[in-house]
């Protein structure tokens, strides 16, 4: 079930009607029934899944729970079992796909994002930061609900699960305010990183290799913004769908290409991810008595700042490791995410070097202009990585690389021609499609960097005015499907 | 009042979205579409007894103007472009409910039967559009549901996008053709009235006068795979139900491939042949019969290179000689005629009667250190026959230059003196000939010294 098709909308407004004129008090069995009904809808079989992982992990918990504090053994042998259970799944679905009985067998949709849902919750449990949900069934609304089972964001169930408990309550001004949201997010997707993903693919997916060095980075770049459109897109719209039924969701970006460093970056693009690994692999790895013995040692004969920085800097690396293996067991993604974290480690290992240079060079590490190369210099190290991410094979990235960087080329004869080829006399709107959703998307971007309130600086603008931008949204989007033969799934469902 | 109020504005915005949308379909949905000129040509008819029907390959192919005076038919071109195999079950459903129909010749585009290719949801809802303008309201409203409750189609975009028709069917959003095509509308007058090439003829029937440039065009046929395995279970089932409807319509039902370019059939390789014995297969186990008129044998029709306007369809000298053809043939097997002699049976007659170069494939690949490759393959039933002569040019040359003279070699190594973009053209022509060249094609890559 597409979000933008016939059958969701259809389905959305039944479990709106459902929701707030006949559920009562309790809602949250609706959203339920709804939630396992959409992930039906893609295949019956997936509802196994979601229930073996809701079901595993909601016994785990309660088993934790009843268990005393002080049996650390059978408290650790519950928690290490269910995950081991939960993640060989995942495991075996993304990497097991050439043993023997694997081959063809697809990942059932949103796998990897409720499962890191549900085990945080597990973990949270086992360190008894709030108490076990009693309910079976209303642990499965929080693992299966239906605006984050495709792709996130992974919740927190401190947040998430209370607010099923509400008494349903229509809004009209929420609605309005989710609505837009979900119009912003269409937008995004659907007249922008859509419109990319031909023109990246065509670029990058064939012998790159023989690129020039300019076609190269204008696939880099397309791809950079084609995958932020696209999740940050479906993100957007899952924050609207869910806020139609009064539930807020975890954002899941903050305007990641404003970042000042890389591990700013990480800390705006897929946030829930980022504070998931945060929360449940940094911190216990770095409060691990080795590591927390080798930060000792390192103080001691490195001093303060690497008696902390190097300890962070190896649980950044395993961190950035398990990202690049999430996104998938080929090499390219592990590198790309080591080169993540290579480059956060360098960072922090080496701030008082940085610290020392923008001294001596009466560097004004304040000011608007440093704030400026700040934000290019990690657009340029994070547009990098995206060369590994998407390209398939390490050493074809290495040479893009090598081309882009030493090979510059001024001729644009062969940028000339990819534009011919990609909007010929027919397609001539397309780029401009893209272009006003991409000024567009810049535009509503910085006002929130500046933290401004767009949706509520656009109610102070005049009703036609408002209007006009959102029926020319509208048009914009449906444009984009003039030129594309369907809604395309979410990039990131396929993690 | 409370309710009016509250959904004012809701209300105002939908009537202002719906006028954006109305104004944009105006403006952006032609004047004439192949579904909108097929459907209004058909309820003109008065008497049609035979049908053509299928793609573009359909009504770009068979001008009933032609095959009429042969056969002694009233037959009618339903073809339209991209036409699904629903969509011609739909029409002859259509066609058999008005007239008496007693033949219908179907000519088939296999992609329409691949599990691949046979999605083609902008030609449908065009499809649906053009008919339920000739519909009452019940009738436009099933049809309009039936496409968007569509089990392929509920679940995705084209879903709702079929609610917005300038998105299934427009052309060209540049402003003079939007005016042009406003204007059109308004006076209810074609652009170049007359011209086959923007309008059909009464019969239904859409000539191109273009001739392929068999050097110059891009879309040369790449290589392609065909498998047993890729055949949509559901086309096929919409087959057999076309099948029945004959059948049940006492209707002869003939399937006809229309003629391609050389250069089209071998892309397949050996697997044009497998598609064409399996397809045949399963329809004379039905009891019908299979004609693809690129395996027919030269003494009844052969098809020219200058038949065609691009790679897959003949233009409208090419679709006279084959609309003649066809109607021959047709007259035949109602004469109780045995055919089978007028088609090839096998690879081997087809290649060696296919004999003249009908393009040249060139493809380059940039290795580096080991410089760049080149290959080329002459399209044409007896490869061994052709030579072929390379020329390169390099970034910063004025003309490209002979690099190596005509051999029966087809592959070139070049080591470029510097990066960038490098030319290759090949030459090629059938060994023993002292033209400069029968066919040619240029490519470019780029290459870096890594």
């Amino acid at each position: 079930m597409q979000f933008y098709s016939l059958e969701f909308i259809l389905f959305l407004i039944i479990l709106l009607l459902a929701y707030y004129l006949f559920a009562g008090k309790k809602g949250w069995l609706c959203l339920l029934a709804g939630s396992l009904l959409f992930y039906a809808s893609f295949h019956v079989y997936y509802l196994f899944y979601v229930l073996g992982v809701a079901f595993s992990v909601w016994g785990g918990a309660w088993l934790l729970s009843k268990t005393e504090k002080k049996r650390k053994g059978r408290r650790r042998l519950i928690l290490f079992s269910v995950l081991t259970l939960n993640f060989g799944v995942l495991c075996l679905f993304k990497y097991g796909g050439n043993l023997p009985g694997m081959s063809g067998l697809l990942m059932p949709l949103g796998l990897s994002f409720y499962m890191f849902q549900a085990a945080g919750y597990l973990v949270d449990i086992y360190y008894r930061k709030y108490e076990a949900e009693k309910n079976p069934v209303r642990f499965l609304l929080f693992v299966s609900w239906f605006p984050q089972l495709v792709q996130g964001p992974i919740g927190r169930y401190d947040r998430l699960a209370p607010q099923f408990d509400k008494t349903p309550a229509w809004d009209a001004e929420r609605a309005k305010h989710a609505m837009v949201r979900v119009l912003y997010g269409a937008m995004k997707k659907y007249a922008l990183a859509n419109l990319l993903a031909g023109t990246v693919s065509h670029i990058l997916d064939g012998d790159v290799r023989g690129l020039s060095s300019q076609v190269t980075v204008i696939g880099i770049l397309f791809y950079a913004v084609q995958q932020y459109a696209d999740f940050s897109g479906g993100i957007d719209m899952v924050i609207g769908i869910a806020e139609l039924f009064g539930i807020t969701m975890d954002e899941n970006f903050r305007r990641p290409y404003f970042s000042v460093s890389v591990a700013d970056f990480w800390r705006r693009w897929h946030i829930t991810l980022g504070a998931w690994m945060r929360d449940y692999v940094f911190y216990p790895f770095a409060l691990l008595k080795p590591m927390q013995r080798l930060g000792k040692t390192c103080k001691k004969k490195l001093g303060k700042h690497m008696g902390q920085a190097i300890p962070a800097s190896i649980a950044n690396l395993l961190v950035f490791f398990l990202v690049g293996i999430w996104h998938g067991s080929e090499l390219h993604f592990v590198v790309w995410g080591l080169y993540n974290g290579v480059l956060i480690a360098l960072s922090d290992l080496m701030r008082p070097l940085f610290d020392k240079l923008s001294a001596a060079l009466h560097i004004r590490t304040e000011s608007g202009g440093f704030h400026v190369f700040r934000v290019v210099r990690t657009f340029l190290l994070v547009s990098v990585g995206w060369y590994f991410d998407r390209i398939e094979r390490v050493s074809d990235a290495l040479v893009c690389l090598k081309n882009t960087f030493l090979h510059f080329d001024r001729d644009f004869s062969t940028v000339a021609t990819l534009f011919a080829e990609r909007f010929s006399d027919s397609q001539i709107v397309l780029p401009f499609v893209a272009l006003f959703s991409l000024i567009i998307l810049i535009v509503c971007s910085v006002l929130q960097e500046k933290g401004r309130d767009v949706y509520a600086g656009l109610q102070k603008v005049k009703c036609g005015y408002r209007w006009l931008l959102y029926i020319f949204m509208m048009v914009l989007i449906m444009t984009g499907f003039a030129y594309t033969n369907s809604g395309g799934g979410f990039m990131y469902a396929a993690f | 009042m409370r309710l009016f109020k509250r959904l004012k504005k809701p209300v105002l915005f939908l009537l202002a979205f719906v006028l954006v949308n109305a104004l944009l379909t105006f403006f952006l949905t032609p004047y004439a579409s192949p579904s909108s000129e097929m459907w209004d040509g058909y309820f003109r008819q008065q008497e049609i007894d035979a049908i053509y029907i299928g793609t573009s390959q359909c009504y770009e192919s068979v001008n009933p103007e032609v095959t009429n005076p042969i056969t002694g038919d009233h037959a009618y071109n339903m073809g339209t472009n991209a036409q699904s195999i629903s969509d011609t079950k739909l029409a002859l459903e259509t066609a058999f409910a008005d007239h008496e129909i007693k033949e219908v010749v179907f000519i088939l585009d296999y992609d329409s039967i691949m599990k691949k290719t046979e999605r083609r949801p902008k030609a449908e809802a065009c499809f649906c559009y053009a008919m339920n303008r000739h519909l009452s309201l019940p009738a436009r409203f099933k049809n309009a549901i039936s496409f968007m409750f569509r089990p392929d189609y509920f679940c995705e975009a084209e879903s709702v996008n079929y609610l917005i028709p300038w998105i299934n069917n427009r052309s060209n959003f540049r402003p003079e053709y939007m005016l042009e095509n406003a204007k059109a509308k308004l006076t209810g007058k074609a652009p170049e009235a007359g011209d086959l090439n923007n309008i059909r003829n009464e019969y239904g029937y859409k000539g191109f006068y273009g001739i392929l440039d068999y050097d110059e065009d891009k879309d040369l046929p790449k290589e392609k795979e065909w498998s047993e395995e890729e055949v949509s279970d559901r086309a096929f089932t919409k087959l057999d139900d076309i099948i029945s409807l004959c059948e049940k319509e006492q209707a002869k039902l003939l399937v006809v491939v229309a003629p391609e370019t050389v250069s089209e059939v071998l892309s397949y390789g050996d697997s044009y042949f497998e598609r064409h014995a399996f397809l045949r297969e399963y329809l004379n186990a039905r009891g019908v019969s299979l004609y693809d008129f690129n395996l027919a044998n030269p003494s009844f029709y052969s098809s020219l290179p200058e038949d065609f306007k691009d790679w897959v369809h003949l233009n409208d000298a090419g679709a006279a000689s084959f609309s003649t053809a066809l109607a021959t043939l047709q007259n035949k097997l109602r004469a109780g005629e045995d055919c089978e002699g007028l088609f090839f049976e096998g690879k081997e007659a087809y290649l060696s009667a296919a004999d003249r170069i009908d393009s040249v494939r060139l493809k380059l690949y940039s290795n580096g250190k080991e410089g760049l490759t080149a290959e080329a393959f002459a399209m044409t039933g007896i490869p061994d026959r052709a030579e072929y002569e390379f020329y390169v040019r390099e970034a910063g040359m004025t003309e490209e230059i002979l690099v190596q003279g005509y051999s029966e070699k087809n592959s070139l190594i070049y080591q470029p003196k510097k990066s960038g973009t490098v030319t290759v053209r090949v030459n090629v022509r059938r060994a023993g000939s002292t033209c400069a060249f029968e066919h040619y094609r240029t490519e470019k890559t780029d290459y870096w010294k890594n």
